[in-house]
């Protein structure tokens, strides 16, 4: 096959980026109209954990900062959806203002400590954060408040489909095409977060804290804002996650789900936006098909009369091979694979200020959390049998490996 | 006689319990150059770290008469020092481009920053050609460029060099040092360097300090340190 050189930000770019977008579209308007009911909600789970893991990839993949407490944040914007939905009878779109907002506000508060921890001394902090968090709505304080103790909080969130709209899909296929468009959103702002000034900052910060420091960049700055950000699209997910479940408990939003998060994103691609999708996708579909697989092993079968609990060893193994084979995440793999017939090479010197960024920064994808590891961290080589004869530029250029792009963004 | 722009009096610097800096005292005028030179230990790199607030350090360390000790890094490097560290001080999963205007971390110029991007690219022409390279990749001689360059992206009155000649070839050594000179000559920026080619150091600095086991032992104009018998012995050779 061979190698399309695409320029970055040139027509072909754009184009490939335009039938990126328009696939992802039509993926979000063909599963509500081919789908069960209850794939659907499948669906939009992966959505809500996909906006969620997005939040912990900002703030542990990019700026290295490792965050125990997502789960809180989960937690915050459910119940504070679920609180004012139910108690307060508010619509739900005027919650999700709100929930971010608080979600905001803990995250900075919990990058306080950041700033001069770090490492596993941070790790414990946030950690208490999790842990802490489904304690308090079980308690009298968060009962008081009306998180309906241990039973958890019911809410009802159910959307007619408007008669304008022409497709032919059910209410909860609307309800899906409406959290597909906000998650849209809330990736295509992560994308431009992650390339801006205070995303180069960030990935500057995990390379090497001395250094950017030295750069004059302010550490407690990047730190708490990337917390604070990290929070906000914990919280979103939250909010979503209750157009997907009527209820939130403290077990929903307890340590493991921080723990799902944290594995979501290693899958996914720590260092990447749109890594989270597959940690969303792997968070609903794993955990349902372990457990179908493992009631069909029929040496499973005939050893105990609950096949069910060895899902879990299953899920397990599945992780440790992943870890093991791909360490980088899904996403930096499929891009080495992609640009073995499509790269994209950023503009050349004369384009003048070029929004040179990636979707898929290389290194440290795990955060930091388990040091060095061979495979990653060093520089993207370029798949070697490229036909390099498309490329335009001057021979120097071909020396550049071609980096990720933006484009394989959507589902 | 006024203040000169950075003035190091009585500077105690301990890493734990070691005290590699006893009692340094040093000066650096306004569009001066002065070179560092000692043997190794002798706490040349402390020295630059105690200016940056990056080692826990006693006595006073004055910019333009401000003083710097107890405030953080960050908030040093915004009074206008830029501060470029032994080795390899790049952030590595950045492209060379971004690691140039995370350099410019502190200015809104955009145009300004752009131009002297250009402006580095011209010095460094290898930069130039892996503009959208990783800095994690590249051969440590280009990742000294860079981090030079990255350094004088913040536009900085005072430029802290450690060993800037490190890992470079002769020729671009060279080309750096001339650049240096008129960054300084034009733009009179300030300069300490710690570098081992002390002859080099030497022909275009206007003093020198000698560091010996954590303070001054000799210092004055270059040719003073250059004529000095001890220092001839010890640091160049002949």
């Amino acid at each position: 096959m061979k190698t399309r050189v695409v320029l970055e930000g040139s027509r072909a770019h754009r184009l490939w980026q335009g039938a990126g977008l328009a696939l992802a579209v039509l993926v979000a308007l063909a599963l509500p109209l081919l789908s069960s009911d209850f794939r659907i909600g499948q669906f939009s789970l992966v959505i809500a954990y996909a906006v969620a893991v997005l939040g912990l990839n900002l703030v542990t993949g990019f700026t290295g900062q490792v965050s125990l407490g997502h789960g809180a944040f989960f937690g915050l914007g459910a119940y504070t959806t679920a609180i004012l939905v139910t108690d307060h009878g508010w619509a739900w779109a005027a919650t999700v203002p709100v929930a971010a907002l608080l979600g905001l506000a803990l995250g900075f508060v919990v990058g306080i400590p950041a700033l001069r921890l770090h490492g596993l001394y941070l790790a414990v902090i946030t950690l208490a954060v999790g842990v802490a968090f489904p304690v308090v709505v079980s308690q009298p304080v968060g009962l008081a408040l009306g998180t309906g103790g241990v039973a958890g909080k019911t809410v009802q969130v159910s959307w007619d489909k408007p008669a304008w709209f022409g497709l032919d899909v059910s209410d909860r296929g609307w309800t899906f095409i409406v959290m597909a468009a906000i998650a849209g959103v809330l990736f295509w702002l992560a994308t431009g977060l992650v390339r801006s000034r205070m995303g180069r900052a960030m990935v500057a910060l995990r390379d090497n804290g001395t250094a950017a420091a030295i750069a004059g960049i302010w550490p407690a700055e990047v730190k708490t804002v990337a917390f604070a950000i990290s929070a906000l699209y914990g919280a979103v997910g939250g909010c979503l996650y209750l157009l997907t479940t009527p209820i939130v408990s403290p077990a929903t939003v307890g340590f493991t789900i921080t723990l799902l998060f944290i594995t979501a994103m290693v899958l996914g691609g720590a260092a990447t936006v749109s890594g989270a999708w597959i940690g969303g996708i792997a968070m609903v579909f794993l955990p349902y098909y372990t457990a179908e697989w493992a009631g069909q092993i029929p040496v499973l079968r005939e050893l105990t009369d609950q096949p069910g609990l060895f899902a879990n060893v299953i899920y397990g193994l599945i992780l440790i091979v992943f870890i093991y084979f791909v360490p980088a995440g899904l996403v930096p793999l499929l891009t080495r694979l992609r640009t073995r017939f499509l790269v994209i090479v950023p503009p050349e010197a004369a384009a003048g200020p070029t929004p040179s960024g990636s979707d898929t920064t290389p290194g440290a994808p795990d955060g930091g959390l388990a040091g060095p590891s061979p495979a990653i961290g060093g520089p993207v080589t370029a798949a070697g049998d490229h036909d390099l004869s498309h490329d335009p530029g001057p021979p120097a250029r071909a020396m550049a490996p071609p980096r990720g792009s933006s484009q394989e963004e959507r589902t | 006689m006024a203040e000169a722009l950075l003035q190091l009096s009585d500077v105690h610097a301990a890493y734990g319990e070691v005290e590699v800096l006893r009692g340094l005292d040093l000066e650096v005028g306004e569009g001066e150059v002065v070179v560092l030179l000692g043997a190794n230990g002798a706490g040349k790199t402390t020295t630059l770290r105690a200016i940056c607030g990056m080692v826990g350090t006693r006595g006073s360390v004055r910019l333009a008469g401000q003083e710097l000790v107890g405030r953080p890094t960050e908030w040093v490097i915004r009074q206008g020092i830029a501060h470029v560290p032994q080795g390899r001080g790049v952030f590595g999963s950045l492209s060379v481009e971004e690691n140039l205007r995370v350099g410019a971390w502190n200015r809104r110029d955009t145009a300004g920053i752009q131009a002297d991007i250009e402006r580095w690219y011209g010095v460094f022409p290898r930069l130039a050609e892996r503009r959208t390279q990783l800095a994690g990749g590249m051969s440590g001689g280009e990742q000294q460029m860079l981090a030079v360059a990255r350094g004088l992206m913040g536009r900085p009155r005072l430029l802290l060099l450690d060993e800037p000649s490190l890992g470079l070839a002769q020729i671009i050594t060279r080309e750096l040092f001339r650049q240096l000179e008129q960054i300084n000559r034009e733009e009179s920026v300030s300069m300490l360097i710690v570098e081992q080619n002390a002859e080099l150091a030497l022909s275009f600095a206007g003093r020198g300090y000698v560091l010996e086991s954590g303070s001054i032992v000799l210092g004055g104009t270059a040719d003073e340190v250059r004529g000095n018998e001890d220092m001839r012995r010890a640091y160049l050779g002949y």
